[in-house]
């Protein structure tokens, strides 16, 4: 008899691996055929690959026992699953589209968690064993995804013409909003973990130095906004890019990278 | 009111170029930092003239707040004195804050060092971590006015997951001068706080019976705590519920 269907561990292994494949197909499929602007079959596609993504998630909270927001493969099963209720949600709130960009962007990081990134799940440390661990992630999670849309919409303000680009800059602008304060709720649940866990609520370790920098360029963007006589979209688009890079930069090489070794080390 | 509206024409202008100019230098030397190691760049940002670039952004954020609407930007002023409350409470805290009241008021009271407890032995040295390479020591620099005792110590292991640490926990029972004693366990992310300071659990040896811990001082924690308070509020304020209102508003219309 197969293993799998005796042990309920390992059922809710494949069937949390089967849903990964399933939302990585159905958010591909929606990219692509959002491309082609068959908009009511790709938004259909994304919605079931959201859902896909979200039933992963939750499985996989099940079978480790604890919010998987642990590590790179569960963070970005985690940023995969945000992506369609936020592109959703920029959509109908705010009236920024981007939505193929969004698809294909989720099946992207979909692709580690599927063939790259180890699936074997870890205890929890007991660093990360706080009431703050869920939400300090997620804000940040939120905060990121949004900030990758903002990014695209920024791409696009250089791609279009002169009387276009205020236009696609304001939808930017309203990404960048809606974001900022929810890196402001990580950056600050970030620092109150700090001091319960480490002692002090700041403690210039390089992930944290890598999101001051990313809160800051956010907050000049939102600051040259104001300064600026006359807007000046693609300056303004250039500031939205360079906050992305530093969240990746945040993301991804403060914690892979040998030369940036600190207290977030373990994650 | 006419010489208010020039001035304000004036300042405005050139208060938001500063302003701009700060997050900037910031954002560069928080990258700068971030290359440099947690202890270097503690250090660079503690400097005198990162000091002046604090001084300098504190009085931008209070001028930024006096100049904001208090009727029509009440969020933003809020953001603005949030980010005043949280650089003016990190000074009070800082080296150089406990530096200056020691100077000003003549009582020295350490902000920061770590405990070596054996069970049954109080103590109330503070010591100074030393790194050199991949060794670590610690000296006695301070003492403590307070006695802390560790009575327990004990580690939790996960019951599957090949034995790994679940938790580490120790009683402490602190006792400030002429104030009876607090006694508790604390594990990983839950420190214990008497007489003005946190104790915080960083290493642990069971079989030993001994432990280390962090301990810092309170001072200006309330001030910071307040200032992320209302930073997150001033921001959901401005940039959730007031495009929102406006929409709800502009819907009614």
């Amino acid at each position: 008899m197969n293993a799998a269907l005796v042990n309920p561990v390992l059922l809710l292994d494949r069937l949390h691996a089967a849903l990964v494949l399933a939302a990585l197909a159905f958010y591909g499929l929606a990219g692509l055929v959002l491309l082609l602007r068959r908009r009511r079959i790709g938004w259909a596609c994304f919605a079931l690959g959201g859902l896909a993504a979200l039933t992963a998630v939750a499985t996989r909270g099940l079978w480790t026992g604890h919010l998987p927001m642990q590590n790179l493969y569960e963070v970005f099963l985690l940023l995969a699953m945000l992506m369609f209720p936020l592109s959703a949600l920029a959509k109908r709130l705010l009236g920024v589209g981007g939505e193929a960009l969004d698809a294909l962007l989720a099946a992207a990081l979909l692709g580690p968690v599927a063939f790259v990134f180890s699936r074997r799940p870890q205890p929890l440390p007991p660093a990360l064993q706080s009431w703050l661990f869920g939400p300090h992630v997620l804000a940040y999670m939120l905060a990121y995804v949004l900030t990758a849309k903002a990014a695209v919409q920024a791409g696009r303000v250089w791609l279009a013409g002169p009387a276009d680009r205020p236009a696609v800059e304001r939808g930017c602008a309203r990404l960048i909003g809606l974001g900022f304060p929810l890196m402001t709720l990580g950056l600050v649940l970030g620092a109150v973990w700090g001091r319960r866990a480490w002692g002090d609520w700041w403690n210039w370790d390089p992930k944290e130095l890598w999101s001051l920098a990313t809160w800051l360029t956010v907050v000049a963007y939102l600051h040259l906004r104001t300064t600026l006589r006359r807007p000046r979209p693609r300056l303004q688009a250039a500031v939205a890019i360079l906050a992305f890079l530093l969240v990746l930069i945040t993301l991804l090489w403060a914690n892979l990278g040998r030369i940036f070794q600190g207290l977030h080390s373990y994650a | 009111m006419i010489l208010y509206v020039t001035i304000g024409r004036t300042i405005r202008p050139a208060l938001l170029w500063l302003a701009l100019v700060l997050i900037v230098a910031l954002a560069a030397l928080s990258i700068v930092g971030a290359f440099l190691g947690a202890d270097r760049a503690g250090a660079m940002f503690n400097a005198p003239p990162i000091t002046g670039v604090w001084c300098l952004l504190l009085l931008v954020l209070l001028a930024g707040t006096a100049a904001l609407s208090l009727r029509r930007r009440a969020w933003l002023a809020a953001v603005h004195l949030a980010a005043a409350l949280i650089l003016l409470g990190g000074m009070w805290g800082s080296p150089g804050g406990h530096r200056v009241r020691w100077r000003l008021s003549g009582t020295r009271r350490p902000r920061k060092g770590y405990m070596i407890l054996h069970r049954g032995r109080p103590g109330s040295r503070l010591l100074a971590k030393i790194v050199v390479g991949d060794q670590a020591a610690y000296v006695p620099f301070d003492e403590l006015p307070l006695t802390v005792e560790l009575t327990d110590a004990d580690i939790e292991y996960y019951s599957a997951a090949g034995g790994a640490v679940r938790d580490y926990l120790a009683t402490l029972r602190v006792t400030p001068s002429g104030r009876p004693p607090v006694e508790r366990t604390i594990e990983v992310n839950d420190p214990l706080h008497a007489g003005g300071y946190q104790f915080t659990l960083i290493e642990l040896d069971a079989d030993r019976g001994e432990v280390v811990l962090l301990v810092t001082s309170d001072d200006g924690l309330a001030m910071v705590y307040a200032g992320f308070a209302l930073l997150v509020l001033g921001a959901f304020g401005q940039y959730w519920l007031v495009p929102l209102w406006d929409r709800l508003k502009g819907g009614r219309g």
